[in-house]
């Protein structure tokens, strides 16, 4: 290539920062690509137990990770679900599963068979169908299977890891490949007076490193992306009105369940991360309903076990970078934008904003049609994440707090409208090709949070009550049954843990299946 | 709130057929009567399917293999372009995958390194279907490529008129009535809403639903219920076709002929006992008798019977669904046709209906919805059709010369295929990307640069992957039995 290899600067050497670092070193080629990350020992990251989906396995697998290895090296548990409580009213209990419930039926999805059922009382609980629901209840886990035609078939699974530790084994994973690691401060950035794009960064040092690309993995800070290039924030408050986290670990006072719990709170929600060695807490609320004190009480109170460290405050807006890609630099990670870790999708939305950047890798100059692209693609991954989340708070009954009767009475966008309106006349979800959440996400969260349609697919009223029972029945014992001879989730965790055994699982990316799930 | 028990069906042609058949197959609560008033048809002699037949014919109720033991239909595999992108190309656009991805990128970012490196011979050699139809082969109609290889998808080419007797007896079986009628009146109700049709012997009919399949005079949704129609001929210049018969000379071809002629196009379709030829073009280009002196010149066969010649208005109706009433067909959009044929966006239309088919009376939430996704679909079809035109020859006169013509979604595809060979994907763009990407570079549109990652692999390994997919397409097809012997 002309003029020497592109040089691409990372700065900042958290979660975000090294994923990027690992991921552009493995798949561009030496020749063409130099990769520099920038970080500092003196500034913390974020990281504070983290909950994955299962992309992260799919992630690990494109840079050719054993995943017994990870598991190990970042304390990882086995995850099947998010288990959601108090969320629709007070006392209500559902999980969002890593899998589908029933499946399609001549074509017809079966939330609409389940419906028809429950209208004569003929249902079981909607989770019971599903594979990965019941498995996560009883604490059982096993690896999924690609073949179709098994029950096994019918899930996948993430990771509860410490992200911290996730970041240092990939730190050494990029470094080994040939990533340099320079470490210090930043003190400046130096653009062109003419276009504005960066030059250069000085450090505390004196010293100044140039780069024909950076890459803004600076965390809230975004030193690149806001500070220097003045980008621009969207605001999305008025629909994810928390703005304050505080995180603390506690020990374990049981094994660690496969599932991630959040917990509706009076002005937010609370987080459960099941680590092998402790567990990450944490209160996700808003400041405007309840005071730092106050919240920090409530979570203190609601700890399983013993805290193992002081309280971590952080303070945050919902919303997104205007542009995740603006003029030589691109955001990735809480720099490109913040939403709540509701869903577990702070990594998945690093590991998109990489792909994406792979897929419309610069070369010594900025294409503005794929600069374009990318911000398009990004946009709308993370405008369908947030309208997800935004279901979560909208959709309840719960008005015992002004925080809830706030979300309750709160508009929302039109896009999520469109969809409710949808599902409430109809029982269809509305489907994309683009983004995270397809059928069984919205229907665990619609029906676990009591919204339950007007109608069914009126097709179904060629079969009767009794011929879908009889089938819906038997796939319902078929599962309790594949269940029961799961073994437990720790015990395939010890196992792990102890044995020094390669592992390469299946992974897709796809938040159901361990294969892709084929279109048509 | 009323339930709907009952859908009146209007149209004569196979599109009304096939609607009214879809329905009553799937809504088994609902009387569905066909007023099929006798004298229309969409003059279509031939269907040359889209990929994914099995479940077009699913859908209504029709067993495929019955279906095509009864009516003599044969495989489709594509499409073979000549002169397209100027004289003397050719091109075979098959269904089905090129390549497998390679790398961790597409494969098409193989072919357009290989191209770069001067290595690129054909891109039909990275297609199992192309290479089928190369030597003469059938694929079986539910045929799946084991892993490893480019995955093949079939269609269908059959007769219309075989396929409409097929659907009469079907519909009989089904237990839809039909009353072989004309409208000659829609009542509407001071609401807008449909309140019943006159029948030409004075009949006053009435359901609580109706479905417009007129064709292109769209009586009910258009002319009744005055919805406009939004026009595409200044992008789209094709408004007639003139259809012939000719006795077959040719051995049975599995893909259809799509030639650009001096002034229009012509496709031809070989069916088992004839071939159908369709030019399109313009008036002002040709008149119907030099449109026929045109289309002699690329006839074989020693009979043939000329059609008269019929207008295409290309365009779509403001809206598909009103108040009571849906339009398919003809009567809601019209394009020339290259791989979305108006039997295929029917079914996908009916079908998009049975989702949203409301227990109750219609709500205008669920009306809206069906419109804005039926819209943006048929939105990325005229982009497709579009790029069939935009890819001609510039110095013919249907070529889209000017890209700012072109719709701004098909445009920003086009600037990023260029400059980095990624496909953008639109939400219901429903034209796999395997085949936007093949037609490109079939074409001859080549990125300026294939994809960085690829470059992590030297030369020689790619080479040597190309050429061993090569021959294992070569070794898989070589065993699969003559085409003569599948259907």
């Amino acid at each position: 290539m002309q003029g020497g290899p592109i040089n691409i600067i990372i700065l900042g050497g958290g979660t975000a920062g090294w994923m990027t670092a690992a991921a552009l070193v493995k798949m561009l080629p030496s020749s063409n690509y130099s990769i520099t990350l920038v970080e500092s020992e003196q500034i913390g990251t974020v990281g504070v137990g983290e909950a994955t989906i299962p992309h992260i396995r799919q992630f690990n697998k494109f840079l050719e990770i054993d995943e017994n290895d990870f598991i190990r090296a970042t304390n990882a548990t086995y995850k099947l679900a998010i288990c959601f409580e108090d969320w629709g009213k007070l006392g209500d209990r559902y999980f969002h599963p890593f899998g589908s419930f029933g499946h399609d039926i001549s074509g017809i999805e079966f939330q609409h068979y389940w419906l028809k059922l429950r209208e004569k009382n003929m249902a079981a609980a909607i989770s019971e169908y599903s594979l990965a629901c019941v498995a996560a209840m009883n604490h059982k886990f096993d690896y999924p299977s690609t073949d179709d035609e098994s029950l096994l078939s019918t899930y996948t699974y993430a990771f509860h890891i410490d992200a911290g530790l996730y970041a240092r084994y990939l730190r050494n994973y990029a470094e080994t490949k040939g990533v340099v690691r320079r470490e210090g401060k930043v003190v400046d950035v130096v653009t062109n007076p003419v276009n504005g794009f960066i030059e250069s960064i000085k450090m505390e040092s004196g010293e100044t490193i140039q780069g024909d690309f950076f890459i803004d993995c600076s965390g809230f800070a975004s030193v690149l992306i806001e500070k220097t290039l003045k980008t621009g924030f969207e605001d999305w408050s008025q629909w994810l009105p928390c703005n304050r986290a505080i995180a603390i670990p506690s020990e374990n006072v049981s094994t660690p369940a496969p599932y991630t719990r959040a917990t509706a709170r009076d002005a937010g929600w609370q987080w459960c991360i099941p680590l092998q060695h402790r567990s990450g807490n944490g209160y996700v609320y808003s400041n405007n309903f309840i005071s730092d004190d106050e919240a920090l009480v409530t979570l203190l109170k609601n700890l399983d076990g013993k805290p193992v460290a002081e309280p971590n405050h952080l303070k945050f807006i919902a919303g997104r970078r205007k542009k995740s890609w603006n003029k030589n630099c691109v955001a990735i990670g809480l720099s490109s934008g913040f939403l709540e870790p509701l869903e577990s999708t702070s990594i998945y939305l690093v590991q998109m904003a990489i792909l994406k950047f792979l897929e419309f890798v610069p070369g010594k100059t900025v294409d503005p049609v794929l600069q374009h692209e990318f911000n398009r693609a990004l946009e709308l991954e993370y405008c369908r994440i947030r309208d997800f989340l935004i279901l979560h708070y909208h959709a309840t009954t719960r008005d015992d707090s002004p925080f809830w009767r706030y979300c309750q009475a709160m508009d929302i966008p039109d896009d999520l409208k469109r969809k409710m309106q949808l599902f409430k006349k109809t029982a269809h979800v509305e489907k994309y090709q683009q983004g995270l959440f397809m059928t069984p996400s919205w229907i665990a969260l619609y029906f676990g949070q009591g919204i339950y349609p007007e109608a069914y697919d009126s097709r179904l009223e060629k079969y009767s009550h009794g011929e879908i029972q009889q089938y819906t029945s038997a796939l319902h014992k078929d599962i309790a049954q594949t269940v029961q001879s799961m073994p437990m989730a720790s015990s395939i965790l010890a196992k792990t843990v102890k044995s020094f055994e390669p592992g390469y699982a299946h992974a897709a990316l796809d938040l159901y299946r361990v294969k892709k799930t084929c279109k048509k | 709130m009323q339930k709907i028990k009952k859908i009146i069906v209007v149209g004569a042609d196979e599109i009304a057929l096939l609607v009214a058949a879809t329905l009553s197959f799937n809504l088994r609560h609902v009387e569905i009567v066909l007023v099929d008033s006798k004298n229309k048809s969409t003059g279509a002699l031939v269907e040359s399917s889209m990929e994914n037949v099995g479940a077009f014919f699913s859908l209504a109720g029709i067993d495929i293999k019955h279906f095509v033991a009864n009516t003599g239909a044969t495989l489709k595999l594509g499409n073979q372009f000549h002169n397209w992108a100027g004289a003397g190309h050719q091109f075979t656009h098959c269904f089905g995958d090129y390549g497998v991805a390679f790398g961790g990128v597409e494969f098409h970012q193989t072919i357009i390194r290989l191209m770069k490196e001067g290595a690129y011979k054909n891109i039909a050699d990275y297609s199992l279907v192309a290479e089928a139809v190369k030597s003469g082969k059938g694929l079986p109609l539910l045929y799946r490529a084991e892993e490893g290889l480019p995955q093949v998808a079939v269609g269908l080419h059959f007769a219309i008129p075989a396929f409409v007797q097929y659907l009469v007896s079907h519909l009989q079986r089904l237990g839809v009535k039909r009353i072989a009628e004309g409208i000659v009146n829609v009542n509407l109700a001071d609401d807008g809403r449909i309140a019943s049709l006159v029948t030409d012997s004075g009949q006053e009919i009435t359901a609580d639903f109706y479905v417009d399949c007129s064709g292109s005079s769209s009586q009910l949704l258009g002319e009744a219920m005055g919805v406009d129609y939004i026009g595409w001929q200044d992008v789209l210049r094709v408004n007639r076709k003139l259809c012939a018969v000719e006795s077959a000379t040719t051995a049975i071809n599995s893909l259809a002929d799509i030639t650009a002629t001096d002034k229009g196009w012509l496709k031809r379709t070989r069916l088992r006992d004839f071939t159908v030829a369709e030019l399109f073009y313009h008036s002002d280009d040709y008149t119907d008798k030099q449109a026929q002196a045109e289309i002699e010149l690329h006839l074989c066969g020693k009979q043939v019977n000329y059609f008269k010649s019929t207008q295409i208005i290309p365009g779509k109706r403001a809206r598909f669904w009103e108040k009571n009433c849906l339009a398919i067909g003809e009567s809601a959009v019209s394009a020339a046709q290259f791989s979305h044929s108006p039997l295929f966006m029917a079914q996908a239309a009916v079908t998009r209906f049975l989702d949203y088919f409301p227990a109750n009376e219609p709500v205008p939430e669920l009306i809206d919805e069906y419109n804005r996704i039926a819209h943006s679909e048929t939105d990325r079809i005229y982009d497709y059709h579009c790029l069939h035109y935009w890819l001609l020859d510039n110095a013919h006169p249907l070529a889209i010369k000017e890209e700012k013509l072109l719709t701004p979604e098909l445009r920003h595809k086009l600037d990023v295929f260029r400059a980095s060979g990624r496909l953008v994907k639109y939400e219901s763009d429903n034209v796999e990307s395997s085949q936007w990407q093949s037609l490109l570079l079939g074409m001859n549109v080549w990125p300026e640069r294939y994809d960085p990652i690829i470059g992590n692999l030297s030369s020689a390994q790619l080479h040597q992957t190309s050429e061993l997919l090569i021959e294992r397409i070569r070794q898989v097809v070589s065993a699969l039995p003559p085409q003569e012997y599948i259907l």
